[in-house]
């Protein structure tokens, strides 16, 4: 894969986390609290910690193969 | 004899005192280095390597924002602040994205400061150099104010005496100008480094903390499940952290915090891009967990030993509708920030013995060295600016080096004393505009984040012309000081309307920034134009 396809997925894989994870995303997760229904944890965990765990791991492998994939030529 | 801090002993003392000498005596080892130059005593003669330069660029945006403000917002607002940790990796990026094109261009034309590069970018010598000085004291002051308050707020709640809050704001005020005054840019970051791990470390140990208070892991997630729906849920109890408002303000604090005056200045001072790719790369790991495991779970911990609601379930409120913390944390709507030392001082000396003291004065001070950290960086390049912008450029160009760093320390006496008269002045005004952590440390940002396209136009566009980058600034800082808590202290309720849903939409930098680049694109293509 070239430098300039890798980019563009890294920047857009990057950007996507940023937005699922502390952005409009949250809605697909965000449970209703007026809702008796609702469940609010999973694995033990309240819902949204997850959700925002999970982006920042995708955050981080993003980071990571810039790092070691792109940055290193630059630097 | 002073009186023993509140249920710790007196190991607090040793440790902060211990911790304040070591401080001063960076200093001294500091200007002993030092040549008196201004490059030497604002960029550390630009030779710093990638451990010094992750952790002072750490611990400079890590305050008393991350160790107060944050537990103190997931315990007003629940687990929906805790999603603001994703802005770390973003600024993580811009850490090298941005710091290794800032610092190419700052070391090859031999920069010192924010404005010496937009300046000879745009070719406006004046105009732009004032407005990014002005932009760099926006930024500074407040960031200053909350960490001297943070000291005060720390010290009230440790030690029993009603002068406490005035004399631990003086003590964190005195202690830090000294050392910046002495040795410049190498205390400040060796103090950084310093304070980077314990900063580090006493964000997890917090967290660590929070957990064994509560009984462990299990008992602690179970006890947080339990939580009022609203503490698990955006836009959290007080209904502010809409996902809209959360991402704009995550993005634009992340960016507007790593291109504010004193980070671009570590981006001049690193040796080589290699040491802020490592140092990239060691901020967005390392500090996000921090926060996700630190913190933001003393927060929920906070909640579930402290709720917000009363046995009915309803939530304590005072007169004007606000949400209260529990009695013993505090009485009024922005006593939230003080719930990281109620339960530290509270139950970790009863869990753990003397070690849990230890343990918990280790935090203290790791608060503390939050606060200074932040606090010096700011100070540091505040005088880098008034010296460097204004009194080299404006009033003495003739100057000699030495008196260009003698002037650049008078600017950090006058400008601490400022920054703590104001906290002091503001902490006896019965409205106290200067109000919770968080809410003013976020508006410093949004002055900050007004240099962003800007920047982004000068690294990588290079479209824009000088007279779109002023109008757009000006644009920018307008609206955001039009969005701030400070307009109806000077205009009233003039369009109280439209700026209440404009808040409720977005974050103010982010409006800022929409202003900024709207007017920048539309004013430079005019001009290139005409």
């Amino acid at each position: 894969m070239n430098r300039k396809t890798l980019s563009f997925i890294i920047a857009g894989v990057f950007l996507t986390a940023v937005t699922m994870g502390s952005g409009p995303g949250i809605r697909l997760i965000n449970p209703d609290p007026t809702d008796p229904l609702a469940v609010f944890t999973i694995f033990g965990l309240p819902k949204i910690y997850v959700w925002g765990l999970w982006w920042y791991v995708v955050q981080l492998v993003a980071i990571l193969v810039a790092y070691f994939k792109l940055w290193k030529d630059d630097a | 004899m002073p009186e023993t801090v509140n249920g710790l002993g007196y190991i607090p003392y040793v440790i902060l005192g211990l911790y304040l000498v070591m401080l001063l005596v960076f200093g001294i080892r500091g200007y002993r280095q030092s040549q008196d130059t201004e490059e030497d005593y604002y960029l550390a003669g630009r030779d710093q390597g990638w451990l010094v330069s992750a952790l002072t660029i750490m611990a400079t945006f890590f305050s008393s924002f991350a160790l107060l403000g944050a537990p103190g917002m997931v315990y007003r607002d629940g687990v929906v602040f805790a999603l603001f940790s994703l802005n770390v990796p973003v600024a993580g990026v811009a850490v090298y994205v941005l710091g290794s094109r800032i610092r190419r261009i700052g070391q090859a034309r031999g920069f010192l400061t924010p404005a010496d590069m937009i300046a000879d970018h745009y070719g406006s010598p004046v105009a732009l150099r004032l407005l990014v000085a002005l932009v760099g004291v926006l930024y500074a002051v407040p960031y200053v104010v909350i960490q001297i308050q943070a000291g005060g707020i720390l010290s009230q709640m440790l030690f029993n005496s009603p002068q406490a809050f005035e004399i631990g704001a003086i003590v964190l005020s005195v202690v830090t100008m000294l050392y910046i005054m002495i040795g410049g840019m190498r205390s400040v970051a060796w103090t950084d480094v310093v304070q980077g791990i314990l900063l580090v470390g006493g964000m997890l140990l917090a967290g660590f903390c929070a957990v064994a208070v509560v009984g462990g892991p299990v008992a602690f997630f179970e006890a947080v499940a339990k939580l009022p729906p609203k503490s698990l849920t955006a836009p959290g109890t007080t209904g502010h952290w809409r996902p809209e408002i959360l991402f704009t303000a995550s993005l634009f604090a992340s960016i507007g915090s790593m291109i504010q005056p004193a980070q671009w200045m570590r981006f001049y001072a690193a040796r080589s891009d290699e040491v802020l790719r490592r140092g990239a790369l060691i901020f967005a790991a390392v500090l996000t967990g921090c926060f996700f495991f630190g913190v933001m779970l003393v927060g929920l911990g906070g909640q579930v030993l402290y709720p917000l609601v009363d046995g009915a379930g309803a939530y304590l409120m005072d007169a004007g509708g606000h949400v209260l913390p529990h009695p013993m944390v505090g009485e009024t709507a922005r006593d939230f920030d003080r719930i990281l030392v109620v339960v530290l001082q509270n139950h970790l000396p009863d869990l753990l013995g003397s070690f849990g003291a230890v343990l918990a004065a280790l935090v203290l001070v790791a608060i503390m060295a939050a606060a200074m950290s932040t606090a010096d960086s700011n100070l540091h390049a505040m005088s880098a600016l008034l010296t460097h912008d204004v009194y080299d450029q404006f009033i003495r160009p003739q100057a000699s080096q030495r008196e260009r760093t003698w002037v650049g320390r008078c600017v950090i006496a006058v400008a601490t004393v400022v920054a703590l008269v104001l906290v002091i002045v503001s902490r006896h005004s019965p409205s106290n505009p200067l109000g919770m952590i968080v809410v003013l440390g976020l508006l410093a940002i949004a002055f900050a984040t007004q240099l962003l396209p800007i920047t982004i136009d000068m690294l990588f566009v290079q479209k824009g012309t000088r007279l779109g980058a002023i109008c757009g600034a000006v644009t920018g800082l307008v609206i955001v000081f039009t969005l701030s808590p400070f307009w109806p202290m000077v205009a009233g309720d003039t369009w109280g309307d439209i700026l209440g849903v404009m808040k409720r939409m977005f974050d103010v930098g982010a409006w800022g920034v929409f202003g900024n680049i709207l007017i920048f694109i539309l004013v430079s293509l005019w001009e290139r134009r005409t």
